[in-house]
Formats: structure tokens, C-alpha cells, sequence
């Protein structure tokens, strides 16, 4: 029964969202917001592959490529260490544990 | 035999707060304190910022809120009255709804005292459309309480619950306090645009009944052991 | 650890090594140059992030309506995962942002619905580490929460202008791009499944260690 409320709700809910937002649209936009809009590149629908690239354009963007790529690298590798340390301590403890069992003769 | 069991933890929660007050002064107090930090950190050159107060009225409310929630259920954690309350024949979600009630009660009486405040310190004209402005506020006050009286019960037996609540609660009632930001500060404009306000009051009922509706669904497993 | 784990870690490894000379080979585009590049692992963790996020919650929802903890153990190893890719995501972006935006960080919707759900699953974290015992329970509940909460942070934030690219760049992509692109996520997908299955494995010796020392005290 209670799924069924939720199920209800949630399919309603949707239904109000999205018959809602047509008639709202762009007069829900603040005209602070639109201005700051017009302030900032437009949103990019396509990307257009050219081979040359004029040399000043590409210095800057060197190091925050690099940065990215190294953050990435680092951040994978780095948990990769934490599981298996943590894993390796666990299974320190278990030979540990069982071995003691072992000796001690299991309850 | 629901609504007798909201009514009577209901009743119960206004009793012992009734009594001492103790709740109702101390978090006030602490959102007074709150809206006074705010105002001399932003009030520059006796002008507060523009839109500055919705964005602080809901600070405050949500950090009160928080401590609130929290010294509401160490009561009853500490008169392990929480206990005697799941143990009690009644429908676990009616005293889900009950403890609600008495919350989202204790914060709309500190929320009477917020806004004069607000509106005076940051000289908005919260008090203008006031129909407008209560139904923002109850249902955006019912949407932070919902999540947080579900948290702030689930915490009550966990460690470091103190400070988990708040880490919890926040992002979760997040979109809570932007609509209700973005509808009190739609209220404030010289010209209010009907059509903002009405969006982000939907959002807020919207948020209000599936937080519920999910509250009611997990309170009893999440109070179970 | 299964028998797929150390081949499929090779393969991963192996492609890992390969991904930089087909992600150099690929083409300038034309407005962002090479900057641009950081695209090809900004995208494939973007897209990690998600995934273990729909994991953690389906994972959650299992557990607390139906105890078991299996679910639990995966439910907990896809948060960390979460915060993991999400956090290659939340720093790539501005790292890019700042050259193709000039600014490193717009509360657009995009942007702010990640951080805020990145946040969750790093309360989710906090909660199983220091909640103490019970926090299993809780930390579904929070994961269920912060799933349903996804559309509401969505539609608040998205009333605020967004500079994001729109969702409609990735099938238009040629596949001078494309190519790279689904290289590298497949490697990003391959390294979620090894680090996914290393993580359950931790939870699943503790749990064996959990009920060694209670037989123990039995």
C-alpha cells in the first residue's frame, strides 16, 4: 500500500514537473541572470576538429592538461593503495586470528 | 486510531516543552545570534546587500532547525523515552508524523520572532504579502523537519551524533532551501512576479510529499535493530 | 579475488598506457585547442561517478528492505567509489573551466547537483566511519534519501542560468573523437569493476574477521 502511495506520488510528481515547466519557461529567468548570461561564451552544441591551432593559444592550456591528467592518475592510484593496504591489515589480522584458534584449539 | 497517536505525541512533545521552555528560548536565541553575526558581517556602511535577507532568514531557520532536531531527540534519548515510544502498540509512522508536528510547531514559533527581526535589521518588506510569505515558510520549514526529524531519530543511537546530523541533513535539504530562498526573495521584489513564486511554492509542496511519503516508508526499518 | 580479476587488471593497466597516443592523436577542437584534451577523462569519471551512484542506491534500497549484507558491503564500496570519481570529475572540470570559461567554478546546474551529491556520498563516508555500530542501516537510509533527492537538486539549480555543453555534444562527436572518447571509458569502466570488486573484498574479510572474533568470545 505504501509503495503504491509512492509509486503514485512519484509518477504524479513528474507529471505536474513536466507539464509544468512548459507554459513557465523563459519567464521564469531572472533578468540578472539573463544579463549575466549574455556576459559569457554560449553553450557549445558541437565540437568542430581543426588540425592547426595557432601556437599562442596552446602554452597557457599546457599545465592544466598536465595537472588534470596527473590528478587523475595519482587520485586512481592512490585509492588503488588505500584498498589494498586496508585489505592487507585485514588479512594480517585473519592469518593472525587463525592461527591463534589453531593453536589454542577452536571453542 | 492514526491521528489519536500523531495527536498524542504531539500533545506530549508541547507538554514537556510547555514546561521549561527550554528549547523553544535556547534555539531562539541562537537564531537571533545567528541573524546578528550575519548582519555585522554584511551590512556595509549601514546597507545591507541586496537579496541578503531571504538567504539569511533561511540560514537561520535551517541552523536552528538543526539544533533544535538535535536537542529535541536527546531528550528523549536521555529519558529513553524514544524506546518506550517503539515499544508502544501504535503505528510507527503516526509517531513519525507526531514528532514532525512538534518540530516543524517549535520552528514556526521561532520563525514569528525571525522575520520581524529580518525585516527590520535588513529593512526588507517581508511583512507585505504575509499569506504569501506563510505559505513559503511552513512549507518550506515541513520539507527541512521532514528529513531531519527522520535523521535526527535514526542518529539517536548512533556515535558522534552531534555532528552528523548537520553532515547529514544539509546537502540532503538543500534544494529546500534554495526554493525556499529563491520564493522569499521573489516575495521581496518591488514588482513580484506571480509566476516565480508559484513555481517555487509547487517545488517546495512537491518536496514536502515525497520526503514524507519516503520518511513514513523507512521510519520502520531504519528504527529497527 | 575471482579469476577474471588479475587478467582483466592487465587489460586495464595495458590500456591505461595506451590511452595517452590515441588521446594525442586525436584532433584539436577548434575553439579550446588543447586544453580541450582534459575532456577524455573528464567525461568517462563524470559518467563513473553516476554509475556508482545508481549503484550505492539500488545497492541501499536492497539492504534496508531486505537485511542483507551483501548488499550492504556493495552499497558501502560504491559510495567510496563515488566520492572517488567524483572527485576526478569536480577537479578536472575547473581545471578546464578555467581555460574554455575563464572562471574555475559556475553555480550552474550541472556543477552544483554534482558537488551537492558528491557531498552526500562524503556524508555517507563520514556516517559508516564514525556513526559507530547501527551506521549500516542509517547510511542506506541517507543513500535512499540522496537518490530521490537527484530531480529535486536538479530542477532547483536548473532556474539558474547554466554555460555547461548540453548533454547533445557526445552523439555528434566525430569519430576522430569518439574513438578516444569510448577507449578511454571503457578503462574507466574496467578500473570502477576492478576497484568495485577489491573494495566488496575488503568489507568481505572484515566481515569473516567480525565473525572470527565473535565465534571466538561465543
Amino acid at each position: 500500500m505504501m509503495k503504491c502511495t509512492v509509486v503514485a506520488v512519484f509518477v504524479i510528481w513528474t507529471l505536474g514537473m513536466v507539464g509544468g515547466e512548459r507554459p513557465g519557461g523563459p519567464a521564469l529567468h531572472w533578468p540578472a541572470t539573463a544579463a549575466l548570461h549574455a556576459q559569457q561564451p554560449a553553450p557549445q552544441d558541437e565540437f568542430v576538429p581543426i588540425d592547426e591551432l595557432p601556437p599562442q593559444d596552446q602554452l597557457p592550456a599546457a599545465p592544466l592538461l598536465v595537472t588534470a591528467y596527473a590528478f587523475v592518475v595519482l587520485a586512481l592510484f592512490a585509492y588503488l593503495l588505500s584498498v589494498a593496504r586496508r585489505l592487507g591489515g585485514v588479512q594480517r589480522d585473519l592469518e593472525r586470528l587463525e592461527s591463534d584458534l589453531k593453536r589454542n584449539g577452536r571453542a | 486510531m492514526f491521528a489519536r497517536v500523531v495527536w498524542l505525541v504531539l500533545r506530549k512533545d508541547l507538554t514537556v516543552e510547555v514546561r521549561s521552555l527550554e528549547i523553544a528560548y535556547t534555539t531562539l536565541f541562537f537564531a537571533v545570534s545567528c541573524v546578528l553575526v550575519f548582519a555585522f558581517a554584511l551590512v556595509h556602511e549601514g546597507r545591507a546587500p541586496e537579496d541578503g535577507a531571504a538567504g539569511i532568514l533561511w540560514i537561520a531557520i535551517a541552523f536552528a532547525g538543526t539544533l533544535a532536531l538535535g536537542r529535541t531527540f536527546e531528550r528523549e534519548r536521555q529519558s529513553e523515552t524514544l524506546r518506550a515510544l517503539l515499544l508502544a502498540p501504535a503505528a510507527r509512522p503516526a509517531i513519525y508524523v507526531g514528532k514532525l508536528l512538534g518540530i516543524v510547531t517549535l520552528l514556526v514559533a521561532g520563525e514569528m520572532v525571525l522575520v520581524p527581526l529580518v525585516a527590520l535589521l535588513f529593512q526588507a518588506p517581508l511583512l507585505a504579502r504575509p499569506l504569501w510569505l506563510t505559505a513559503i515558510l511552513v512549507t518550506g520549514t515541513v520539507g527541512f523537519a521532514s528529513v531531519g526529524t527522520l535523521f535526527a531519530a535514526m542518529l539517536v543511537r548512533a556515535r558522534s551524533r552531534d555532528v552528523l546530523l548537520p553532515v547529514l541533513l544539509y546537502p540532503i535539504t538543500v534544494p529546500v532551501i534554495i526554493a525556499g530562498v529563491r520564493a522569499t526573495a521573489a516575495l521581496l521584489q518591488p514588482d513580484v512576479e506571480i509566476d516565480i513564486l508559484r513555481f517555487w511554492l509547487a517545488l517546495l509542496v512537491c518536496f514536502d510529499i515525497v520526503f514524507v511519503t519516503l520518511a513514513l516508508w523507512t521510519f520502520e526499518p531504519l528504527m529497527t535493530d | 579475488m575471482p579469476t577474471w580479476f588479475t587478467p582483466a587488471a592487465v587489460v586495464c593497466g595495458l590500456m591505461f598506457a595506451t590511452s595517452p597516443f590515441l588521446i594525442a592523436n586525436a584532433p584539436y577542437e577548434s575553439t579550446m585547442g588543447l586544453v580541450q584534451k582534459i575532456f577524455y577523462v573528464h567525461l568517462p569519471s563524470a559518467w563513473m561517478f553516476l554509475l556508482a551512484a545508481i549503484v550505492c542506491g539500488v545497492a541501499s534500497i536492497r539492504f534496508l528492505f531486505r537485511g542483507d549484507s551483501r548488499h550492504d558491503r556493495l552499497a558501502w564500496a560504491a559510495a567510496e567509489l563515488v566520492v572517488l570519481f567524483g572527485l576526478v570529475t569536480l577537479v578536472t572540470g575547473p581545471l578546464w573551466a578555467r581555460k574554455a570559461w575563464g572562471v574555475w567554478w559556475q553555480w550552474d546546474v550541472r556543477l552544483t547537483s554534482s558537488l551537492i551529491g558528491w557531498m552526500v556520498a562524503v556524508a555517507y563516508l563520514l556516517l559508516r566511519q564514525y556513526g559507530g555500530p547501527g551506521s549500516d542501516k542509517l547510511a542506506a537510509g541517507l543513500a535512499l534519501f540522496g537518490m530521490a533527492n537527484v530531480p529535486f537538486i536538479y530542477i532547483s539549480v536548473n532556474y539558474w542560468r547554466t554555460i555547461h555543453p548540453l548533454t547533445s555534444v557526445v552523439p555528434t562527436l566525430p569519430t576522430s573523437f569518439g574513438l578516444p572518447l569510448w577507449f578511454s571509458a571503457v578503462t574507466f569502466f574496467l578500473c570502477f569493476l576492478l576497484l568495485l570488486r577489491a573494495r566488496v573484498r575488503l568489507e568481505e574479510q572484515r566481515a569473516r574477521l567480525d565473525a572470527l572474533y565473535l565465534s571466538v568470545d561465543a
